[in-house]
């Protein structure tokens, strides 16, 4: 008879411990198993001269305006390089939420280039994991300086330059994002002083965050093969800057150029003999329709 | 003896499952807030709200997932997460309360009840009162409320620049069906 009471008492305490149960943790039982999409791996599309992994949504048309300067150290004649300037007008636009193509063109030897852009894998958290975001990039570049001694005898096809990337990031913590770049540069045509028609590449960078809406970004592109003899990597640290709808970008590097051939395969300047270059990119997102 | 162990071991498991029937949960509540600024207005929308109500104590508890809000505009939506909740830190808003009045839910028709608790965003916790309006029929519940919530209470701070996007109070809606 004992026993039963005890039974009874037991089984009185456990119902009581369930109905103080907490309704919250009710609810965090149900919800346990959600599988999100890291978002915001980068605040922008480039994460300084390359592109990062972010593509803009479906029906957002970004508009970017970007300069770089001569070189710093010209001094003051020079300006610290502000008597130079060299602009690149661009527009990216999302044709889907993936899938992003752009056009622009850069002042640096009368440069056009366009390009498309897609997300393969998206980093994912929660029920499913998928450790890494996965972009392909693809763009092509043509030069029309013109060009005394080659200008009779290059074609159009000739003059066209390709880059392909394929654009690795990871988004460890909300503050700290890395990104790997394998690239390779394909020149249709090259000159005598150029060594190689195709020019690998791999690029890496990163951001860290100092402030909700500040990152301190790198950037540094490895060519495995110089693509002339005056060549060197291009290397950049910037800043990002966002306001609401903007999102700023300013930045020091070795390269003049602001199209993917120009900086990966053709910068001539030595960083780390001061031949820096400021300069910012400054882009405006719009949303002309319905998004997702 | 085998018996009256049987018989208290069934009487006991009957209490149990009466009184979790009387809890009633809804995994797709419909929240929405609204900020009305000079600039823009904003609008976010989630259906992946859990709430539950327990009509034998009277008590409510909500969770929602901040990034289950929806934006008309995608980098409103991206903002939100990034800067001004940090869903990676603070994944969900959530709200404990009671109902305060004495109201019979098992009646169909239609009553207000207010409700005091605690709501919780952005890891800060502040003390809420609101009316909730239930909508009872044979079949099923609806409650509906609606209340305004100071962004600055929750510590979310709006940056001088976008002052005139974002209002310093936003009205939320909320609606689950039991």
């Amino acid at each position: 008879m004992k026993n039963i009471v005890v039974i009874g008492l037991c089984l009185l305490l456990g119902v009581k411990a369930y109905a103080q149960d907490d309704l919250l943790e009710l609810l965090e039982e149900e919800s346990s198993e959600e599988t999100f999409v890291v978002e915001a791996t980068f605040k922008g599309t480039r994460l300084i001269n390359g592109h990062s992994v972010e593509t803009r949504r479906k029906n957002n048309l970004d508009f970017l305006i970007s300069h770089r300067f001569g070189k710093i150290s010209g001094g003051i004649y020079e300006f610290l390089g502000f008597d130079q300037s060299n602009v690149r007008i661009g527009f990216d636009y999302g044709l889907t939420d993936n899938f992003n193509i752009g056009i622009g063109r850069n002042s640096f030897e009368k440069t056009y280039d366009g390009y498309l852009k897609y997300r393969i894998l998206r980093q994912k958290q929660g029920g499913t994991v998928i450790p890494v975001s996965v972009t392909l990039f693809s763009s092509t570049a043509i030069k029309t300086l013109k060009d005394r001694v080659y200008d009779d005898v290059t074609t159009f096809p000739n003059r066209l330059v390709y880059t392909h990337q394929l654009l690795i990031a990871r988004k460890f913590s909300p503050g700290f994002s890395f990104q790997l770049m394998p690239t390779v540069v394909h020149f249709n045509a090259i000159t005598e002083d150029q060594l190689r028609n195709d020019v690998f590449a791999l690029g890496a960078g990163g951001r860290i965050k100092l402030s909700q809406r500040v990152s301190i970004n790198a950037e540094y592109y490895y060519n495995l093969e110089r693509f002339t003899e005056e060549s060197f990597n291009s290397v950049a640290i910037g800043f990002d800057i966002e306001t609401g709808g903007h999102v700023f970008q300013l930045q020091f590097t070795n390269s003049q150029a602001m199209v993917e051939k120009g900086f990966i395969a053709e910068t001539r300047d030595d960083f780390f003999n001061g031949d820096i270059h400021f300069g910012f990119n400054i882009a405006r997102t719009f949303q002309l329709g319905e998004g997702h | 003896m085998k018996n009256i162990i049987a018989l208290v071991v069934i009487g006991l498991t009957l209490q149990l499952s009466a009184e979790a029937q009387t809890r009633l949960l809804d995994r797709a509540g419909k929240v929405r807030f609204y900020s009305e600024a000079p600039v823009e207005n904003i609008e976010a929308t989630t259906n992946q709200a859990l709430g539950v109500l327990d009509t034998m104590t009277n008590k409510v508890a909500v969770s929602i997932l901040m990034k289950g809000f929806h934006f008309e505009k995608a980098l409103m939506e991206e903002h939100f997460n990034e800067n001004y909740v940090e869903s990676d830190k603070y994944p969900k808003a959530t709200f404990t309360g009671t109902i305060m009045d004495e109201v019979d839910l098992g009646q169909p028709g239609t009553v207000e009840a207010k409700v005091q608790g605690e709501m919780t965003i952005h890891g800060v916790t502040n003390p809420v009162e609101a009316v909730i309006k239930f909508v009872i029929t044979e079949e099923k519940m609806t409650a509906t409320t609606t209340f305004m919530i100071k962004v600055a209470d929750y510590k979310i701070k709006i940056p001088t620049v976008v002052v005139n996007n974002i209002a310093e109070e936003v009205e939320v809606t909320a609606n689950f069906n039991f």
